[in-house]
């Protein structure tokens, strides 16, 4: 009698799981553990002089960005300023550090930190997603301005980033810079 | 076929065992290692050799692509054309006539004269090319990922502890000065100042386990702040009654002890300082001509703390010029040149050019082509070594083929190392007296490259 009785449950939980499974679909994608979700932009609605201005240059218009929730996707975004783009480097870089605890940041030129940043890792984690528009012809992250970030590498865990700012030339006084190392 | 390991089968005490031996066989390698150098002295029917290695570290990574440029047409074409605003005008170059010759011709930066003048009377040579490395590395290894590579390449702070500690591939413990002090203390008969100097505060090269480095700032010994009055003295006094006061705690009776016994070094050192000989030969007024000078100093007293080994560092920062690089970097580069051929001078009037040697060292060198007013981070790098005891005049070591994209290039003109520092410094520490035998005690990852000898010291 209990054998029957447990068998009876066996298939009602099997039903359940089935119907539950069918009525989900297919599997979305998820973001990989660890990632951080910095800014939500989905939201927000974009004037048309934006949308005109990020279809313009390295602007990133959220109107059309469909890789949401990614710690980078934010950078160069017509509602920010280059402040926000280095804080959110910064952050990416943090989101690095959490998935790769300590080995350091990535290191290298800018294609190559690019590269590891955007899924050639060995967790093939996509911190930006490759074909953001702040990532030019090249491979390289480019600032609101187009110009290729300065990813000066203090140490494994601080990174110095700077927009060379509106003259498009670094090391002169309209730059911005996030965590400003020593003087080496 | 060898029994794979499996942790499950190392049981606690086993483990616990295998580590006492390991680390009982280490301090005993090492402690035969001292014995052997003990008898070598006790059989050195000269007994009064004396030698100190000076170490210029270059902070925050030299463009070394600029001291030393091809000279020939073809080549310096090829170069300017690299190196567009960072490439020096030609007529700037000052020539030199290597001993040995790799088919090029090279002419030094026109803010070096005075180290032109020392390689021209065979004082000294320049290493191309030297950087960090796990093993030998090649172009296509590196883009395979084929092989390790040092951790954090380009990098301030970890290729600079890297170049000091000579083991990249492992956490930081100690540095190869420190690890060289440690086995060549025995050299040095009861000596009252530890052999390990430096003229420019805390650094990884002397770390060692049983030397520890003591800090003499440019103008001579640090004192405590507010000792100098008659009121000072009497407040040192009473920090010496307190720091040799007897403890229960281990911990605070190795502090009082270390304490007391800088105080004490200090105030030794200060008054040998003071009655020594002063040096005539002039230094350079800066920061490293200070350190340069002071070194010659302390050299000069030596044989007072029964010192017959030293090792000294001295430090000069602002080579990681991003930008304005041309101007900065002449600077610089007279700055350096300037102090070291005062050094070499001052040597030689003390009388002990043979037995001083200096050599340079830095974070990484920087790229090939400008980032339109600097260079950026690198990683082979040319150095120079320069002493009586220098086999100079010539260009050890291979001089990377200055291609963008070419075979030593890892983008943008970052040379992959074709000399290690492991083989450099190992150059070095056979000449400072260590056996080929205790090489590895210095620089553990020596057996993985192929030149222990680099030919540079006589």
């Amino acid at each position: 009698m209990n054998t029957t009785r447990t068998a009876w449950i066996a298939v009602l939980v099997g039903l359940i799981l089935v119907i539950g499974v069918w009525r989900a679909g297919p599997p979305r994608e998820q973001p990989q553990p660890g990632i951080h979700v910095l800014n939500e932009f989905s939201s927000r609605e974009l004037s048309d002089d934006k949308a005109a201005a990020a279809s313009e240059g390295n602007l990133v218009s959220t109107e059309t960005d469909p890789l949401l929730g990614l710690v980078g996707e934010g950078l160069n975004s017509v509602d920010g300023n280059a402040a926000d783009d280095v804080e959110i480097l910064t952050e990416l870089f943090h989101a690095w550090q959490t998935n790769f605890p300590g080995q350091g940041n990535p290191v290298g030129l800018n294609a190559e930190i690019t590269r590891a940043l955007t899924g050639q890792n060995p967790l093939r984690l996509e911190l930006i997603p490759p074909d953001h528009p702040a990532i030019n012809e090249t491979g390289q992250l480019v600032d609101r301005w187009g110009t290729p970030f300065e990813f000066h590498q203090i140490s494994g865990a601080h990174m110095e980033i700077r927009s060379a700012g509106p003259d498009r030339v670094l090391y002169t006084a309209d730059d911005v810079v996030g965590n400003p190392g020593p003087e080496f | 076929m060898n029994p794979s390991f499996n942790p499950s089968d190392l049981s606690r005490r086993s483990f616990i065992r295998s580590c006492c031996a390991a680390v009982g066989s280490t301090g005993l390698l090492s402690a035969m290692a001292q014995l052997r150098l003990m008898g070598a002295v006790a059989g050195d029917s000269a007994g009064d050799d004396y030698k100190a290695l000076v170490c210029v570290f270059l902070n925050g990574g030299n463009d070394a692509n600029n001291l030393i440029v091809p000279y020939d047409t073809s080549g310096y074409n090829d170069y300017a054309a690299a190196r567009t605003t960072l490439s020096l005008p030609q007529s700037t170059l000052l020539p030199i006539t290597p001993l040995t010759t790799d088919g090029r011709s090279y002419g030094l930066h026109g803010s070096v004269g005075p180290l032109g003048e020392l390689f021209a009377a065979g004082k000294l040579a320049f290493l191309a090319n030297v950087g960090t490395l796990i093993v030998p590395t090649t172009r296509a290894q590196y883009e395979a990922g084929s092989v390790p590579l040092p951790p954090q390449l380009f990098s301030h702070n970890d290729q600079q502890v890297q170049w000091q500690s000579s083991v990249p591939d492992q956490p930081f413990t100690s540095g190869w000065g420190g690890r060289l002090a440690d086995l060549i203390n025995a050299f040095n008969e009861n000596p009252t100042l530890s052999m390990s100097i430096s003229l420019d505060g805390q650094n990884s090269f002397q770390v060692g386990k049983s030397v520890s480095q003591f800090a003499v700032n440019r103008t001579g010994v640090v004192n405590l702040s507010g000792t100098g009055s008659a009121a000072g003295g009497v407040r040192l006094e009473a920090l010496k009654q307190v720091m040799g006061q007897e403890n229960q705690s281990l911990f605070q009776t190795a502090f009082g002890d270390i304490t007391s016994s800088a105080i004490d070094t200090s105030a030794l050192l200060g008054e040998a300082l003071e009655n020594a000989p002063p040096i005539t030969t002039e230094f350079p007024e800066g920061r490293l001509g200070d350190q340069l000078s002071m070194i010659a100093q302390l050299i000069s007293v030596a044989p007072q703390f029964g010192l017959k080994r030293q090792v000294f560092f001295a430090r000069l920062g602002g080579w990681d010029l991003h930008d304005t690089q041309i101007d900065a970097h002449a600077l610089l580069l007279d700055e350096i040149s300037r102090g070291l051929k005062s050094f070499y001078d001052a040597t030689v009037e003390l009388g002990c050019e043979d037995a001083v040697t200096t050599f340079s060292a830095s974070d990484f060198g920087r790229t090939f082509n400008t980032n339109g007013d600097g260079s950026d981070h690198g990683w082979g790098s040319h150095h120079l070594i320069m002493g009586g005891a220098v086999r100079g005049g010539d260009i050890y070591g291979t001089m990377p083929v200055l291609e963008i994209n070419g075979p030593d290039d890892t983008g943008r003109g970052r040379w992959i190392p074709t000399t290690s520092v492991d083989e450099y410094a190992a150059t070095l520490a056979r000449w400072f007296g260590v056996s080929d035998t205790d090489l590895p005690l210095v620089l553990p990852n020596l057996g993985r490259f192929g030149t222990p000898d680099l030919g540079f010291m006589l």
